[in-house]
C-alpha cells in the first residue's frame, strides 16, 4: 500500500467533522483512546470521576480543533489526546493547589512537548468559562442559539422547537440572546478577562 | 448579526468589512460576538458528547444489572435461563471471526447492464462474464484509469480473494474523488474498502467506516450495517 488516505485517524478525523459521523467519532474516541486518560490521571492523584471530566473537557476540544482546521496533524491522535489531558489535568492540579510536586516533573517535559496543546487547554480553560455564562440562560434561549449555531438548524426548523408563531420572531430573540450572552460576559471583570485571554492568543 | 451568521456576501460584505477595518469599536464588538457565538457551539458539543457518554454508559451497564435483577427473584428457572443467555453470548462473543463476518458482510458487486463506453465496456464485460483474471490485467494495462476501472479492479480482486489488492483499489478511489473534490463510487467503494478490509483481518481499520456508514442513514450501505452487525464488529475488536 504505498498512499492510503483512509488510515485510522484519519477516518476518524473524517468522521469528527460531519455532523453524520460525530456520534460515531466520538464513540471511537472514549473507546480507544479513554482507558490512557483514565490510567494517567489514577496514577496521578486523581479520581475516577476526575478522569471522565477530563477526557470529556479534551474530546469537546479535540472535536472543535479538528472542525475549525486547527488540528495540525504533527503527530498522532492518540498522542496529541494524550498532551491535551496531561495539560487538562496539569491546569485542574494547579487549580486545587495541588501542583508543587508534580510542576517541576511536568516542567522538565514540557520543554519538549507540544506548546501546541498547551495553549490549546488554556484556551480551553477560557472557553470553559464563557460556557458557564451560555449555561446561565433560559431554556428558549438555549435551545435557540444551540439550535442555530451548533445543530445547524435554520429559522423554519427552529419553529418547531420552540414555541414562537414565525421566524422573524425567533430571528429577533436570537440576536437578544447573543447579546445577552455579550452583555453578561462585559459587565463581569473576571469574564471579560477571560474573553480576552481568547482574543489575544488568537 | 448577518456578518457573525455568515450569510452576508457580495458587496454587502465588503462594505462590513470595510466597516470593520475603520472602526475599531464596531471591530471589538463583533469579535466578542465571535467569541460568545463559540462558546454556544462548544455548548452545544459538550452537551451532545455528554449524552452520547452517558450511552455509552448505560449500554455498558445493561446487560450486567438485568442479570443480577433476575438472579435475585429466587426462580432457578429464570436463573437457568440467564446462564442460557450469558452462555450464547459468550458463545457469540467469541465466536465471532473476521472471516466470519465477512462473509455475512459481502455481497458481490453486480454491474448494471449498461454503463460507459470503450475500454470501460470492456472491463464490465469481463467483470459481467466473471473473467476476474481479465479485469485486473484489463485495468493494469490502462495508462491512467479512473474510479470506474480501479472500482472493478477492486471487486474483481475481492472475487479473486486478493484482499490486499481490494484495498489498494478502493483507497484509490477515495484518494481520486478526494483530490478532485468528487464523489464518484465514494460510497460504494467506503463500504467495499471496509470489507476488504475485514476480509484482511484489519478490523481497526474496518470498524471506523462502518461506524461511518451505519451513522449516516443517507448512505447507500447503511442498511448493510445494522446495530448488531456494528456490535459484532466492535466486540471483535475488542478481542483483538
Amino acid at each position: 500500500m504505498t498512499s492510503s488516505i483512509y488510515t485510522p485517524d484519519q477516518a476518524l478525523l473524517h468522521a469528527l467533522q460531519s455532523e453524520e459521523g460525530l456520534e460515531g467519532g466520538v464513540r471511537t474516541l472514549y473507546r480507544e483512546h479513554y482507558k490512557v486518560v483514565r490510567a494517567y490521571v489514577l496514577k496521578n492523584s486523581g479520581q475516577e470521576a476526575d478522569s471522565e471530566d477530563i477526557f470529556q473537557e479534551v474530546v469537546v476540544t479535540f472535536i472543535d480543533l479538528v472542525r475549525q482546521g486547527k488540528f495540525r496533524e504533527e503527530s498522532s491522535v492518540s498522542t496529541f489526546l494524550y498532551s491535551l489531558a496531561r495539560h487538562a489535568w496539569l491546569n485542574q492540579l494547579k487549580k486545587k493547589g495541588r501542583d508543587r510536586i508534580r510542576e517541576e516533573k511536568y516542567e522538565g517535559d514540557r520543554e519538549k512537548e507540544d506548546r501546541h496543546a498547551a495553549q490549546v487547554m488554556k484556551d480551553s480553560e477560557a472557553m470553559k468559562v464563557l460556557m458557564g455564562v451560555v449555561h446561565r440562560l433560559g431554556d428558549t434561549c438555549k435551545k435557540i442559539l444551540i439550535g442555530f449555531y451548533f445543530e445547524k438548524k435554520s429559522m423554519k426548523e427552529l419553529l418547531g422547537v420552540v414555541n414562537y408563531d414565525n421566524e422573524q420572531i425567533i430571528r429577533n430573540k436570537k440576536y437578544k440572546c447573543l447579546k445577552q450572552l455579550e452583555e453578561w460576559v462585559s459587565g463581569d471583570p473576571t469574564l471579560a478577562d477571560h474573553l480576552r485571554s481568547i482574543l489575544s492568543y488568537e | 448579526m448577518d456578518y457573525l451568521d455568515g450569510v452576508l456576501e457580495g458587496p454587502a460584505l465588503a462594505a462590513f468589512e470595510a466597516k470593520l477595518e475603520e472602526d475599531s469599536h464596531l471591530r471589538a464588538e463583533a469579535e466578542k460576538l465571535k467569541k460568545v457565538r463559540d462558546a454556544v457551539k462548544r455548548y452545544g458539543l459538550r452537551q451532545k458528547v455528554s449524552t452520547i457518554r452517558a450511552e455509552m454508559r448505560s449500554d455498558e451497564r445493561a446487560v450486567p444489572s438485568a442479570k443480577l435483577r433476575v438472579i435475585r427473584g429466587g426462580r432457578w428457572w429464570v436463573a437457568a435461563a440467564v446462564l442460557l443467555v450469558v452462555a450464547v453470548g459468550l458463545y457469540q462473543y467469541y465466536s465471532i471471526t473476521a472471516g466470519g463476518l465477512y462473509e455475512q458482510m459481502y455481497q458481490p458487486y453486480a454491474a448494471p447492464a449498461t454503463r460507459g463506453q470503450g475500454t470501460a465496456n470492456e472491463i464490465e464485460k469481463a467483470y459481467r462474464e466473471k473473467e476476474y483474471e481479465l479485469v485486473l490485467a484489463e485495468v493494469d494495462h490502462l495508462s491512467s484509469p479512473g474510479v470506474q476501472d480501479y472500482f472493478y479492479a477492486g471487486n474483481a480482486a475481492l472475487q479473486l480473494d486478493n484482499y490486499g489488492k481490494a484495498i489498494v483499489d478502493f483507497e484509490k478511489i477515495l484518494e481520486i474523488d478526494r483530490r478532485n473534490g468528487s464523489h464518484t463510487f465514494e460510497e460504494a467503494a467506503e463500504y467495499y474498502l471496509a470489507v476488504s478490509y475485514l476480509a484482511a483481518g484489519r478490523v481497526r481499520d474496518a470498524l471506523p467506516l462502518f461506524e461511518r456508514i451505519h451513522s449516516n442513514p443517507r448512505h447507500s450501505y447503511h442498511d448493510n450495517v445494522g446495530r448488531w452487525r456494528l456490535q459484532q464488529l466492535r466486540w471483535l475488536r475488542s478481542r483483538q
